[in-house]
């Protein structure tokens, strides 16, 4: 009766294709305007962008950053030979060779949960907003949309795109991550990371044909034309994402920067390989080099590059003995390449680089299970090389440093120099914290 | 200061709040929720000395949120190991967890301020729900007397609420003022109580207006909302207008065009929200061609219409409009959104029965309906009341069959229009094809009929009863059990005259298979080629046998079941939505004929409601009851009595579908301007501005080839000739699970083009919104592009004729993109740019570009 996890992945991609694409902030009086009630929130900030790796399904931590071989339980000892890192103390699973020998690039924060057990795979949006989402609450905007409503980017870049696929819609009691109350113009472009003729959203993007020149030139006549219908009050809704939407698309159209981004003829398979390849299970490009393209995407100045990178949901011990040899290697060499390319391009001083999912893994079925989690946290002011927090023998509560997404976010926020108690104004009318909690802590162990 | 005036008061006031309150008059009998009686009602029953714990401690429960789903403890595996039923549903289950969970810790007589439950409701101890009221609070104090009383379960069912009643049902404030609100209980055993301090009270718009806990309703802006009630899991719920201290804006002098009119503007007077004027013709006209058939205006009819001084010209045209094919062409494309011919299919599992051209068919049999302007109540019944033989003599649905069978064949005729290849199915009197849908019959099948036909969302009914809706999981299984005696799918039987003929069939089919046994031993290829003509004879012969759709008139089927977290459930009842008593199952009749009678009932209140809503939206934009799939009790109208009144009229009209259609188009409030007076912009609800949207999914697609003078092409697998309009595909399968790496389907999705599969019930499905990737394919999608630059493109055939100016040919470029000429700036702007373009065909093509890429060719305004 209840399809269940299946059902969620279904409605995502349908809707990936509804999904706006954030636009840059501040074009007409009454945004400038606004912008500047907004510009408060902005302090001097650490970091400028953020590459944030999406592992739907809750990658398991008791078998990849937060082993317990010491356990009474055999159910709770890793299903893996944990190996030594380059960082003393931190042993991984041996499925991950290469993220063990750079592990003194990143944190492992280890002491984070929902708060609730009841959580689990509907913490998705809570995990990419940094305020609890459910069917009751406010349609809170991710990080993402924040970022692109608050600080925005380079014209002619979007200011939030997600590769392979974005879980805008929710579905079965998983509260989907899009419609926010920021309005369409802040939700993500969805793109695929291969730019070939096949794929509608790139060719019309990368448009090798384009003259821009006759371009510049029809888009003028366009303003000529196009008097009637203004939204001068920003009243309707629709006019104004028509406008923000219109305006970007042609900025993206005269600039060659996304182009160049996801054109990866050019690069020698020396390249291509270091990323390795991994299938996107549910229809996106390959996972693998979707990495690349976000790492090019952040080279040209994209503000938020959200990279969904699937599958890791697997119920129970049997699915993640046969998984996790399939997918913690491609994973290992994706995310190692990754974070070594961006740190060799002094790219990790100012984007934050994180890899997480909704939930863990439960310590003695490995079902889902939201009581522990990891986050990795990298760039940005992130600290290089640290464990951060702590869980009982058992992987089953945090013993250090118990943390909640509301801090993560806040913490994130703090380094891109966000207030993460400033306000923004939800359907337009209704003044929201940006994490919407009374009590947050920023978790300082884990900055540089 | 208490000034609130509630309905009976209204009579003493004057000014548009009491004229808008006599509107209301037939609303208010509306709102009390009626509960079924159990008939006798019993003497008072328990003096109040204890709290009853199903009067009093569940209904608490429930008021403090403990019970509600989420993150609390209504959810199905409860919370943190204490689970209560969802909003109190059952009580006795709730009193056994309470007291005989946890070793009874729940609960303590002796020492009751020390039960678990009032420390943690408390905060004295962490509650992962907080702190949930106050020590020495009056929800405090009942639930500890009811501990210190010995915590003792009453009778359940003599406390079973019959009926709830709120008052005022309609609570009329000025902003700052504030009133209350009485919530009267009515028992099983026939006691009533004032249950207003054990309610749950909230209001739909906290911006407009606030309910405290004790029921005190505060006006904070002007607008109307809804309190929503709930004591114990009984909803109940009453209409609150805030209305502006006094009137500050001047009201324009406006005139009703209809009955529709009077309604709207009664209430925009009494929230002082002026209307907007009325539109110009050529806004009128092209709204009217977009709205009614999908397409734009020609050029030479813009010319004619703002030429035509006559003063009845709009309502001529709407008649005119009104009898275009592309009525027909939206509105079964509109019925294919709601009676959904593609089957789930896309996940590999159960591709569609006979695939495209079965589902071509579908549509095609349903706009040929609308074209007659079939009764709408006929045009159901022969959906739902439909069989493959219709009561015709078996030999003829055979030919029937036959000549179905044959027409795929013909399907390289390359005439553009409506395929004639079409024309069998189409003439037939029922759509049996509605049965073969997937999960048309049972739980799945009442589903999609409730909203589809009634306008309801019955899905969460399933598992339990919706927290704002009022359907219990067994109104839709006794409902259900309608739609089981149908004989359809992979395991059905032939209806007796079927049988019968197929008896008659016997002593001929029995000669063929035993010359086919001869044949079949023989070694000579002449007997072989007859052998295999033989065995096509015997299978063509048997085929339509296994695609009979029948009643199973009288012969007793089981009762439909759903299995959900919460265990297996059936209803051994069959019974009408709403109906108190079960239906009466006469044997050899056809029970979709009872469910049929009872839509036709003048006061059902869904059927006819359901379309008038539905087609009230797709020319206001928003529908009376919002969202349009909704009408629950508990999802009021904003013009209940407009709703009402037009459902009425429509009902005397004949279910007269294009009267419908007419009576709203001819509406000041349809053809009013999209700008709004400056004292009604934000207003969202009330209709006081044509409401702008962005042109439908396929409808776009249409008026892109109309305004390029382009053709559409489909892919092979379609069945659609070059040139046809993409409105006619609705019931092409778009696979989606491929979208990202095929052109086609995210053509036809990019604009948000509904799916139409059966396994999703939700008029939400088809997005109107605005995205990126939608801007984006207008400026530079290689399709538009190769349209607006072809060979025989219309900017091409323009620069192409000599006899032509350039301005001329600007001219006839807005008239066929914008449905207007261009004003004396544009013409400028667009001569000069021809003029230092490389060719004149360049920039003509380039203007068309612009054109297509204004605000107002993408939008309905």
């Amino acid at each position: 009766m209840k399809p269940g996890c299946r059902e969620y992945h279904r409605f995502s991609r349908r809707d990936a294709l509804r999904v706006g694409g954030a636009t840059f902030f501040g074009l007409t009086v009454p945004q400038l305007l606004r912008a500047r009630e907004e510009s408060l929130a902005v302090t001097p900030a650490k970091a400028k962008q953020v590459l944030l790796v999406w592992m739907y399904g809750g990658p398991s931590q008791i078998d990849m950053f937060d082993l317990k071989p010491g356990s009474k339980k055999d159910a709770v000892r890793p299903l893996f030979k944990p190996i030594q890192t380059a960082l003393p103390g931190l042993h991984v699973s041996e499925l991950l060779p290469r993220m063990a020998r750079i592990a003194d690039k990143y944190t492992v924060l280890r002491s984070m949960w929902a708060g609730s057990l009841h959580w689990t795979h509907s913490a998705l949006a809570y995990m990419l907003c940094g305020n609890p989402r459910t069917p009751n609450t406010l349609a809170y905007p991710t990080m993402g949309s924040v970022v692109a409503k608050v600080k925005g980017g380079p014209a002619d870049m979007p200011n939030y795109i997600a590769l392979n696929m974005f879980p805008a819609k929710g579905a079965d009691g998983v509260p989907g991550a899009g419609d926010c109350f920021l309005g369409a113009a802040y939700e993500p472009l969805v793109l695929q990371p291969d730019a070939s003729a096949k794929n509608p959203m790139a060719e019309m993007l990368v448009a090798p044909h384009l003259d821009v020149k006759t371009f510049e030139r029809k888009t003028n006549l366009l303003k000529a034309f196009d008097q009637k219908l203004r939204n001068m009050d920003r009243l309707d809704p629709l006019v104004e994402a028509m406008d923000q939407h219109q305006q970007k698309a042609f900025d993206m159209l005269r600039s060659p920067k996304i182009r160049e981004a996801f054109n990866l003829s050019k690069l020698s398979p020396k390249v291509l390989d270091r990323y390795g390849h991994s299938k996107h299970p549910y229809g996106g490009g390959d996972q693998n080099q979707s990495l690349l393209v976000a790492r090019r995407l952040i080279e040209a100045g994209a503000p938020f590059v959200h990279v969904d990178y699937q599958n890791w949901d697997w119920h129970g011990a049997p699915e993640n003995v046969s998984g996790q040899p399939k997918l913690l290697p491609q994973w290992d060499t994706g995310m190692s390449a990754l974070l070594e390319d961006m740190d060799d391009r002094g790219l990790l001083e100012n984007t934050i680089v994180i890899a997480m999912g909704e939930q863990g893994r439960g310590p003695l079925d490995r079902n889902h299970w939201s009581g522990t989690q990891f986050v990795l946290l990298a760039g940005g002011g992130f600290a290089r090389g640290r464990v951060v927090g702590a869980t009982d023998a058992d992987g089953m509560k945090q013993t250090e440093d118990e943390c909640f997404p509301e801090d993560l976010a806040a913490t994130i926020y703090g380094q891109l120099g966000i207030d993460p108690h400033a306000q923004l104004m939800a359907n337009g009318e209704r003044p929201v914290r940006i994490v919407d909690k009374d009590s947050i802590k920023v978790i300082k162990k884990v900055l540089a | 200061m208490r000034r609130a005036r509630s309905f009976t008061h209204l009579c003493f006031l004057a000014g548009p709040a009491a004229s808008f309150a006599l509107i209301l008059l037939a609303a208010f009998a509306l709102l009390a929720q009626e509960k079924p009686d159990s008939g006798k009602s019993a003497p008072a029953g328990t003096p109040a000395e204890s709290p009853s714990f199903t009067r009093e401690v569940v209904p608490v429960l429930s008021r403090l949120g403990c019970n509600a789903g989420g993150s609390c403890h209504g959810i199905v595996k409860g919370q943190e190991g204490f689970r209560l039923s969802l909003f109190g549903a059952q009580p006795a289950d709730d009193f056994a967890r309470l007291t005989r969970e946890f070793g009874g810790r729940r609960l303590d007589s002796n020492r009751p301020d020390s039960s678990l439950i009032l420390m943690k409701a408390t905060g004295q101890v962490p509650h992962g729900g907080g702190k949930r009221t106050e020590i020495g609070s009056r929800d405090y104090q009942i639930l500890r007397g009811w501990i210190a009383s010995g915590g003792r379960l009453d009778d359940a069912a003599k406390a079973r609420v019959t009926r709830l009643v709120v008052s005022p049902a309609e609570l009329i404030l000025k902003v700052g003022e504030s009133g209350r609100l009485k919530i009267t209980a009515t028992y099983a055993d026939g006691t009533t109580a004032d249950v207003t301090h054990l309610c749950r009270h909230e209001t739909n718009d906290a911006e407009v207006a606030t309910i405290d806990a004790s029921g005190t309703v505060q006006g904070r802006r002007v607008g109307d909302t809804v309190a929503i009630i709930r004591y114990g899991a009984e909803p109940v719920l009453a209409n609150l207008l805030v209305v502006p201290k006094e009137t500050r804006n001047a009201f324009p002098d406006v005139k009703a065009h209809n009955f529709i009119d009077e309604q709207v503007l009664a209430k925009l007077r009494a929230m002082d929200l002026p209307p907007a004027a009325l539109c110009d013709d050529a806004t009128f006209l092209r709204r009217l061609y977009l709205d009614v058939t999908g397409f734009l205006p020609p050029p030479e009819e813009v010319r004619t219409f703002l030429a035509d001084k006559a003063a009845d010209k709009r309502n001529k045209k709407i008649d005119e409009v009104l009898g275009k094919p592309g009525y027909a062409e939206i509105w079964a494309a509109k019925f294919s959104d709601l009676i959904k011919p593609v089957e789930r299919g896309n996940d590999g599992s159960n591709n569609l029965v006979g695939g495209q051209v079965l589902r071509i068919r579908f549509y095609e049999w349903l706009r040929a309906r609308l074209e007659e302007n079939t009764r709408y109540d006929q045009l159901v019944e022969r959906v739902f009341v439909s069989s493959s033989v219709e009561g015709r003599p078996v030999e003829e649905w055979i030919k029937e069959f036959q000549a179905l069978r044959e027409e795929p064949t013909k399907k390289k005729d390359k005439t553009p229009g409506t395929s004639p290849l079409l024309s069998v199915y189409n003439q037939r009197k029922t759509l049996d094809l509605y049965w073969e849908r997937d999960g048309a019959t049972g739980v799945t099948g009442a589903m999609q009929f409730a909203h589809a036909f009634l306008g309801l969302r019955l899905q969460c009914a399933q598992c339990h009863r919706h927290p704002y809706d009022t359907w219990q999981q067994d109104d839709l299984l006794s409902f259900a059990n309608f739609f089981t005696a149908v004989n359809t799918g992979g395991s059905r039987k032939n209806s007796p005259e079927v049988e019968a003929y197929k008896e008659k069939l016997q002593p001929e089919l029995k000669a063929w298979a035993e010359e086919l046994k001869k044949l079949s031993t023989s070694k000579d290829a002449a007997d072989k080629k007859k052998a295999s003509e033989l065995q096509a004879k015997i299978a063509a012969t048997q085929a339509p046998f296994a695609t009979e759709v029948a009643p199973l008139n009288g012969a007793p089927v089981g009762s439909v079941r759903v299995t959900s977290p919460l265990g297996s459930q059936a209803s051994s009842v069959t019974r009408l939505l709403g109906d108190k008593a079960p239906a009466e199952l006469a044997p050899g009749q056809d029970r979709r004929k009872q469910v049929m009678e009872w839509l036709r009932k003048p006061d059902n209140p869904y059927f006819a409601r359901a379309i008038v809503n539905r087609v009230w939206e797709h020319y206001m934009g928003r529908g009376l009851v919002d969202p349009a799939d909704n009408l629950s009790p508990l999802n009021p109208s904003s013009h209940p009595v407009l709703l009402d009144t037009l459902s009425r009229d429509f009902i005397k009209s004949g279910y007269d579908l294009k009267w419908l259609h007419r009576t709203i188009l001819q509406s000041r409030t349809y053809q009013q301007s999209h700008e709004a007076a400056k004292a009604s912009a934000r207003d969202t609800r009330n209709y006081a501005r044509f409401q702008l949207r962005r042109l439908p999914g396929e409808v776009i697609l249409d008026v892109v080839n109309q305004a390029t003078g382009a053709k559409e092409k489909y892919p092979a697998t379609w069945m659609f000739r070059e040139g046809e309009r993409a409105v006619l595909t609705a019931g092409v399968m778009v696979d989606v699970y491929n979208f990202y790496n095929i052109n086609d389907p995210f053509r036809y999705l990019v604009f948000g083009r509904q799916l139409r599969r059966t396994n999703v019930q939700c008029d939400c499905e088809q997005g109107r919104d605005v995205s990126l990737p939608q801007l984006l394919f207008m400026a530079n999608h290689e399709e538009v592009r190769r349209k607006i630059t072809a060979d025989d493109g219309r900017a091409a055939l323009l620069a192409n004729n000599d006899k032509l100016t350039n301005e001329q040919r600007i001219e006839e470029l807005f008239l066929a993109a914008l449905g207007r000429l261009p004003s004396a700036d544009e013409l400028k702007a667009g001569l000069e740019y021809v003029k230092s373009s490389i060719t004149p065909r360049k920039g003509l093509e380039d203007v068309l570009w612009s054109l297509v890429n204004t605000r107002e060719f993408q939008l309905n305004y």
